[in-house]
């Protein structure tokens, strides 16, 4: 007759106390948390490659017709002003930052630097979000600068400049989907810290939620070249 | 960093912690998982934020030699270059802000496979569009001049083709149509321009900034002003020869063949850029 060491089987241990974090149990259905959190990155990954590929289809809309009409494209980037794009890629850059240090807090149990560092995060979504709308999409429009069919810019040279702003917009207004999404899952994350959710044995959220917003950062990187850089 | 096999007879093991099975016999935590030194995250940041601004050095830098030098940078230049500081940043963030570089390299050949996709995409739009106009010598005998003319049929200011032009032209005409209401059938079509040039020819960088002698009469990348005074010199606005006078002889000599000179076209420029000064004042009597 075989016996059960109860310290061996999960169910069987005696409840632990703690915080959260230190009392968390990982699902019955992963042999170790290390499985889990495993899975968790994996998953996150995966999903990831998706908005890679999703990113990708406007990348190659963009060179595609950057092929067909470049004196479009190049007079469509002097359009925008370097100053916005490179001042919103320090934001993102600096947010991205914070995401690491967070992970690396909730790593090392500092709790109260890892709220502070979600919270600087989220202040540069906000940022990013307020200087692209303040500075760049409402004077563009009120000028007329709209995409496709409602272009009404009558300073225009290029015939094909509406298709410009139609790259331009749907690139960086489905970036900022994504910021928006990324600050939502950020205040999400900064919430349940304060709930004492996150710390050494469990942080699979705080690295997932990360991830997330590194892609951000990640397609930002490429996108501000290519619309703002590029002549 | 390679995986451990878990050992649930270790009495240290601990299942909810997934550096858990990382414990030695002593109880040392062995940090199964990575944890980056801040130091290292400050460096990256730093280096990204270095390579954001090499990156937008470069790109004014491209402008000042194709300016100011003979040694255009070409746009597939702009590109690479541009793209390989772009790769360079987004390769420091997935290995260490992501962690890719102590992560289980799955998680490396998924990104990589992503990214091999990716140049596909791009790669057969590519080869299409560069090879467009190629044709198969066997071909060469029945190949006829124009397309389908399936892509006319949305060409036009509001998806069809009835005014025959393109959306920014017919913009361009409403536009010179109010300010012929505004100023006059005279003078609305100079003030068009004067308002395209002075006002709003600073989003036309390539437009002021290179004079260059391989390019075509009407590209956009002519010198504005220059551009400005061979739009009156071909007889725009009401300096034309039917006004005859001072102005029409200024503009109409050898300014199609002059382009190489740059200091010739600027203080050509200059001056009729000084009498379309004049003129706007001048207009009152």
């Amino acid at each position: 007759m075989t016996t059960i060491d109860p310290t061996q089987v999960p169910e069987l241990a005696p409840k632990k106390k703690g915080m959260p974090w230190e009392t968390y149990e990982h699902g019955h259905h992963w042999r170790t948390a290390e499985d889990e959190f495993d899975a968790a990155k994996l998953g996150m990954w995966l999903f990831l490659s998706t908005e890679v590929l999703l990113f990708a289809g406007m990348f190659v809309a963009y060179a595609v017709l950057r092929m067909k009409h470049p004196e479009a494209f190049i007079n469509g980037s002097a359009y925008l002003d370097v100053f916005y794009g490179g001042l919103n890629t320090v934001v993102l850059l600096l947010s991205s930052w914070t995401v690491a240090m967070a992970v690396r807090c909730a790593q090392l149990n500092h709790q109260r630097w890892l709220k502070i560092n979600l919270i600087i995060t989220l202040i540069c979504a906000v940022a990013f979000f307020a200087i692209k709308i303040t500075f760049e999409y409402i004077p563009k429009l009120s000028a007329g600068k709209a995409p496709g069919r409602f272009f009404s810019y009558p300073y225009a040279h290029d015939p094909h400049e509406p298709l410009w702003w139609a790259v331009y917009y749907v690139s960086t207004g489905i970036h900022a989907l994504h910021v928006i999404i990324g600050a939502g899952l950020i205040t999400w994350v900064l919430v349940r810290s304060y709930m004492g959710k996150y710390g050494p044995k469990n942080y699979a959220m705080v690295e997932t939620a990360g991830l997330y917003w590194h892609l951000v950062d990640l397609i930002w990187i490429f996108l501000f070249p290519l619309l703002y850089l590029v002549h | 960093m390679t995986h451990q096999a878990p050992n649930p007879g270790d009495p240290n093991y601990d299942w909810s912690d997934p550096h858990g099975f990382h414990h030695d016999a002593e109880g040392h935590e062995t940090h199964g998982h990575h944890t980056s030194p801040w130091q290292l995250l400050v460096g990256i940041l730093g280096a990204l934020l270095f390579f954001t601004a090499l990156t937008v050095w470069v790109a004014k830098g491209e402008v000042w030699l194709t300016e100011t030098t003979d040694f255009p940078i070409t746009q597939l230049w702009n590109v690479l270059i541009a793209m390989s500081i772009a790769t360079i940043k987004a390769m420091l963030v997935m290995m260490y802000f992501m962690h890719l570089r102590h992560d289980n390299p799955l998680n490396t050949w998924i990104m990589l496979f992503t990214f091999l996709t990716f140049a596909v995409f791009l790669t057969f739009p590519a080869l299409d569009i560069a090879n467009r106009d190629a044709v198969n010598p066997f071909k060469q005998q029945v190949a006829v001049a124009g397309g389908t003319g399936v892509a006319q049929k949305h060409y036009g200011p509001e998806g069809d083709t009835w005014t025959g032009i393109s959306k920014v032209d017919w913009l361009r005409e409403k536009q010179i149509e109010k300010d012929i209401e505004k100023y006059g059938a005279d003078e609305g079509e100079w003030q068009y321009w004067k308002h395209f040039y002075d006002e709003e020819s600073h989003y036309h960088h390539h437009v002021h900034r290179y004079v260059r002698e391989d390019l075509p009469a009407d590209s956009i990348l002519w010198d504005s002003k220059n551009y400005f005074a061979r739009w009156e010199a071909e007889g725009g606005g009401h300096h034309g020869d039917d006004h005859g006078g001072g102005h029409g002889d200024d503009h109409t000599d050898d300014h199609s063949d002059d382009h190489s000179d740059d200091h010739a076209a600027d203080e050509h420029a200059e001056e009729s850029h000084a009498e379309g000064g004049d003129h706007g004042s001048g207009d009152d009597h």
